[in-house]
């Protein structure tokens, strides 16, 4: 087991724009804790760690990058089913999150991992491969980014990278209400499906029953101990105050059993 | 940009050859200018001819990208600062921001990356220019790297 501790935190529902700025304001910290360090000040490297997000939104409709500012019609028509909706700067294009579905966030600096963003990319779909595998699920990486089972997309992936820095991230779906996806094309294919861990399995397996093994697989895929933030709380005592002085969320420190 | 090369010894290796033994005069060309060069930590290229400056990703920054499917582009006459987010490259679903090598104004954008977004694989340091940037504090470029500090900054990973 590595001994280098990547904490997470898991948010059971928290809305997209909530956990959008939570995003900037871990990125925007940790900016100024490099220019510190760059300046000799007080940066260490207890003050700039890497966290991943993992969470669920509530119906949101999201569009990437290339499409910014031209999908306000989309934006209409997604809205009266009741949806939320963002434009993003995220790579990838128009894609779907809701109750069910497991949202991964890693907030990294791509110098810890010597990881280059075509591999830090290809480290995410591993993981999820790895942790369908664990469902008996035969997941693959197909000429189209995401991770797909047959010609269907079990995980979306869209990443933003600013200086190294990395935010955005996956969606796998677990036990999701695939009928949200059916009023948009996913990513932008138009040939393609989308299943979920639990219509693979043909049996309910809800977002809290893959985290432990996401967690897992994401430990071992990018060499590190993936645990819970409020188990590791003394050693990630900055980071805590950051999440808490975020004003954002209400960060679950008291680990739950 | 924002990229390190997971096999970055390989790499380098590739890299530093460019500069000692490229075919066809390009190394020639490419020293007589090593001086009006510049390079970001980011991996952004500037090369100054007067008072413009022209911008792009280096060749290092696409390799660590894969195959660039989109290229956002800053709109000509905006006002700049050093350090400013100026557009992004999008490959395998990251966008990964580009940044401003220095301050000034943007005059020129290179219009063809809209249409073929692949050119900064093939030609990223020539071609696929991203836009050119009217200096306002050409001092500022002192403080980026000339071609060998880059390469030694590559290669340190």
């Amino acid at each position: 087991m590595n001994t280098v501790v990547l904490p997470y935190i898991y948010l059971s529902k928290i809305p997209y724009g909530q956990a959008l700025r939570l995003q900037n304001h871990l990125v925007q910290a940790r900016f100024k804790t490099r220019d510190a360090m760059k300046k000799s000040l007080n940066g260490n490297e207890h003050s700039a760690t890497d966290l991943l997000i993992l969470l669920q939104h509530p119906y949101t409709y999201t569009s990437g990058r290339r499409d910014k500012g031209r999908t306000s019609k989309d934006e209409e028509r997604l809205r009266r089913l009741g949806a939320d909706y963002y434009e993003t700067l995220r790579g990838g294009q128009m894609t779907f999150h809701g109750p069910g579905q497991l949202v991964g966030y890693p907030i990294l600096d791509l110098n810890n991992y010597e990881l280059s963003v075509r591999d830090y990319v290809a480290a995410i779909e591993r993981t999820i491969i790895n942790t369908c595998a664990e469902f008996d699920i035969d997941a693959k990486v197909a000429k189209d980014t995401g991770v797909w089972v047959g010609d269907e997309k079990i995980c979306a992936i869209g990443i933003q990278v600013r200086r190294y820095l990395t935010m955005h991230g996956f969606a796998l779906n677990c036990n999701n209400d695939m009928r949200w996806f059916e009023h948009i094309v996913p990513c932008g294919l138009q040939d393609k499906g989308t299943t979920s861990i639990s219509l693979v399995k043909n049996e309910e397996v809800t977002v809290e029953k893959v985290v432990p093994v996401l967690c897992k697989n994401f430990g071992q895929v990018f060499y590190r101990t993936v645990k819970p933030l409020a188990t590791v709380r003394d050693s990630f005592g900055y980071l805590i105050e950051l999440l808490e002085s975020s004003n954002i969320v209400n960060v679950p420190l008291q680990q739950e059993d | 940009m924002s990229l390190s090369i997971l096999s970055s010894r390989i790499f380098t290796r590739i890299h530093g050859f460019r500069h000692v033994s490229l075919r066809n005069g390009y190394a020639a060309y490419s020293r007589a200018y090593t001086s009006r060069k510049r390079f970001t930590e980011d991996h952004e290229w500037v090369e100054i001819h007067g008072n413009i400056g022209t911008v792009g990703i280096t060749d290092y920054a696409q390799k660590a990208l894969g195959d660039v499917v989109y290229v956002e582009l800053p709109k000509v006459g905006t006002v700049i600062e050093k350090a400013d987010v100026i557009g992004a490259v999008e490959s395998v679903k990251a966008a990964s921001d580009i940044y401003a090598p220095a301050s000034g104004k943007i005059t020129k954008v290179n219009e063809s990356l809209s249409e073929n977004p692949g050119l900064i694989n093939k030609s990223p340091e020539n071609e696929a220019w991203l836009c050119k940037i009217n200096l306002s504090t050409p001092k500022e470029l002192d403080e980026l790297m000339d071609a060998n500090a880059y390469d030694a900054y590559c290669a340190k990973g």
